[in-house]
């Protein structure tokens, strides 16, 4: 089964996110800001990454994708799927110039929605 | 040497002598007199001719009112030989009615430059009651024109003792009325022309004065030619010229310089924000056509660009805040209505309102930042090509749940092929989003909604047709008003803030486009809006990038 790494700082959305995606029978890991995400992404292979766009620490979410996608990064096959707040056009683009596969809006989005994404995502990675 | 005619002539010449040095003297002091002592050059023309004349009174007349049928004249100047009584202290000789006073007959002759002279015991009883004194024997009264306006009179009394004149007389005292009629006309011409210095300086000083607005203005003003050279500023313009490192004389910066182009050649007046010594200063750029230049009229609106900004980062934090509880709510209700099984029906259906309200209130959300957007009157501001099919399945697939758990056939008919074009992608979804929800939410189960993509005129029109319960006729004209809410819809519980058309409005009637709806009751309702189709990315105007300060 597909494995997923999820970086989003607001324990409660991330640990809905979690367990649903758990429960539809994905391996999920999370990681709530860069350090912890590469740390993750070093552990074993990650099929699909869910990554928030406002993070606290030193990266946020367009220079965590940046290094992901930057020339000779070894994450750099793996999508992105970018989880945004406001669901702005500019920030979206932004992100999908930088590299990301796909974004949700998390407030317009239902966790099943979620699911079936996630699944169209890995079926089209493996 | 005695022949008495020989006599006679001479005589008659050492007169006319008299008469004569005596009109050179007076037409001298009306040459060179100056205008103060008007009055004293007068008395003292007439106190010499008196005396070389030998006469015992002179008086000058100037007419109050002349007109055909009658002549008011009042003694304005006299002089008499000792012990006689005056004139001109009688008020009654300030307002004499020639015709009233039987002296009609003289009005007749003095009006056509003749002369009236003679012994006053040769004239009509009724004009000797001019003479107050009883000693006049003689008379002689000659008319003064000014600039042929018949002005007044001079009468000499007791001028020759034994009552006649000699034409020589009579030519010499009517050269000296022409002389005097001709000095009357310098003073007015002198008169007027100090009247007309002293308007000149009056007007000098105001526009001295009003110079002195520009300079004593606290805010900055500034005037540059059509090119961008600045021809003035003002003291309080001295700290934006020091900000762009330029005098009078040189030239603005390219980017203001593009401005003051574009005002010159547009005819219309704009406003630019520019920031400097720590505050922000609206610049209104105003072309003056006639002067081939534009005026730059600055105003400080560090404050009401602050309260602007405060509020708006207020909106957008806010809007951060709100968003993230509101997703746990959706998430949180939708995973516990997965737990159906360990739900009774009223915890389900409790579950199901938490996560229909948390979806609706995202919806406001989105809303309200979008209608702060526009009230601000920013749309995009880096205008881009977008493509309009994508932007619209996107918020198509948000919805397409929401639709398939009402059974709802919703359907997407292009039926135009789009290269991208210029619109605000973000906005247009809003609208699509609320059009669209709209749609599914007031549709039964089972119905269809269907959204459809064409040309119409040059313009992009989506429509957005439902089969649902329509908007009663006496709500129509209230659809797009804020807040507003059908009754029907309301009995109907359907769950709403009145705000999503409003928006849809707001933002289609910004983007150039027109939003209308036709709808039956009962039978459905179509919602349409048209965007132009422009292909062109004009570039970002300077005065939003320069006002720009947030994404909302």
């Amino acid at each position: 089964m597909a494995k997923l790494l999820i970086v989003e700082d607001d324990t409660t959305l991330g640990k809905a996110m979690v367990d649903e995606l758990t429960e539809a029978g994905f391996e999920v890991v999370w990681a709530k800001e860069a350090n912890e995400a590469f740390t993750k992404l070093k552990e074993g292979k990650i099929n699909l990454i869910y990554l928030d766009i406002m993070l606290p620490g030193e990266l946020d979410g367009y220079e965590i994708l940046r290094k992901l996608k930057q020339d000779g990064s070894e994450y750099k096959n793996i999508p992105v799927v970018m989880l945004s707040n406001l669901g702005q056009m500019k920030e979206i683009d932004r992100a999908m110039e930088i590299g990301a596969s796909d974004y949700v809006v998390k407030a317009n989005i239902d966790l099943s929605r979620l699911v079936e994404l996630t699944k169209s995502k890995t079926a089209l990675s493996q | 040497m005695s022949d008495p005619a020989n006599q006679a002539i001479q005589d008659n010449l050492r007169q006319r002598d008299k008469v004569l040095s005596a009109i050179t003297a007076a037409t001298e002091v009306f040459l060179r007199g100056s205008l103060a002592t008007w009055q004293d050059n007068v008395l003292q023309v007439i106190r010499t001719l008196g005396h070389e004349f030998g006469a015992k009174r002179i008086y000058l007349c100037k007419h109050n009112e002349v007109t055909d049928e009658k002549v008011v004249t009042g003694v304005r100047y006299e002089w008499l030989a000792e012990g006689d009584q005056t004139r001109i202290d009688i008020p009654a000789m300030q307002q004499i009615n020639i015709q009233e006073a039987g002296f009609g007959r003289w009005a007749g002759v003095l009006y056509h430059s003749g002369v009236i002279a003679g012994k006053v015991s040769d004239l009509p009883i009724s004009e000797r009651g001019w003479f107050m004194s009883a000693t006049a024997l003689t008379v002689i009264v000659v008319p003064v024109f000014v600039e042929d306006k018949w002005w007044g009179f001079i009468a000499f009394e007791d001028y020759a003792a034994g009552g006649s004149w000699t034409q020589a007389e009579i030519d010499a005292i009517k050269t000296l009325a022409v002389t005097f009629g001709a000095a009357i006309r310098r003073k007015r011409s002198e008169e007027e022309l100090q009247r007309e210095k002293a308007f000149v300086e009056q007007k000098a000083r105001e526009t001295e004065d009003v110079a002195k607005f520009p300079e004593q203005d606290p805010y900055p003003v500034l005037r540059a030619s059509k090119d961008g050279v600045v021809v003035y500023g003002n003291k309080s313009a001295e700290p934006l010229l020091n900000f762009w490192k330029i005098a009078v004389g040189q030239s603005v910066p390219d980017q203001w310089k593009t401005v003051i182009a574009e005002v010159f050649a547009n005819k219309k007046s704009k406003e630019v924000d520019v920031e400097f010594s720590g505050k922000i200063f609206a610049f209104l750029f105003v072309p003056i056509e006639e002067g081939d230049y534009v005026n730059l009229y600055g105003r400080d609106v560090t404050q009401e660009r602050r309260a602007e900004q405060m509020k708006t980062d207020f909106i957008s934090m806010a809007s951060h805040q709100l968003r993230t509880p509101l997703t746990a709510l959706r998430w949180y209700s939708e995973r516990l209505l997965k737990k159906k099984d360990s739900l009774s029906d009223q915890q389900v259906e409790m579950a199901n309102t938490i996560h229909e309200t948390a979806i609706g209130l995202a919806r406001l959300v989105d809303d309200l930042l979008s209608i702060s957007r526009i009230e601000r009157g920013k749309m995009d501001p880096k205008p881009a090509l977008n493509n309009l099919i994508d932007v619209l399945k996107q918020g198509w697939q948000e919805l397409k749940i929401q639709a398939d758990e009402k059974k709802i056939n919703l359907e997407f008919d292009q039926q135009t092929g789009l290269q991208p074009f210029v619109f605000d992608a973000d906005l247009i979804k809003q609208v699509y989003l609320n059009l669209l929800s709209n749609a599914i939410k007031y549709t039964p189960e089972n119905g269809k909604v269907t959204t459809t993509v064409k040309m119409v005129e040059g313009m992009v029109q989506i429509d957005v047709t439902d089969t649902g319960m329509g908007i009663p006729v006496g709500d129509q004209v209230n659809v797009f008003q804020r807040f507003y809410r059908s009754q029907k819809a309301i009995d109907a519980g359907i769950e709403g803030t009145g705000l999503g058309l409003s928006v849809a409005k707001m933002v289609i009637d910004r983007s150039g486009g027109k939003i209308w709806f036709e709808s039956t009751e009962g039978a459905g309702t179509t919602f349409s809006f048209t965007l132009p189709y422009s292909l062109e990315v004009t570039p970002p105007d300077p005065v939003t990038e320069d006002a720009q300060v947030a994404d909302y």
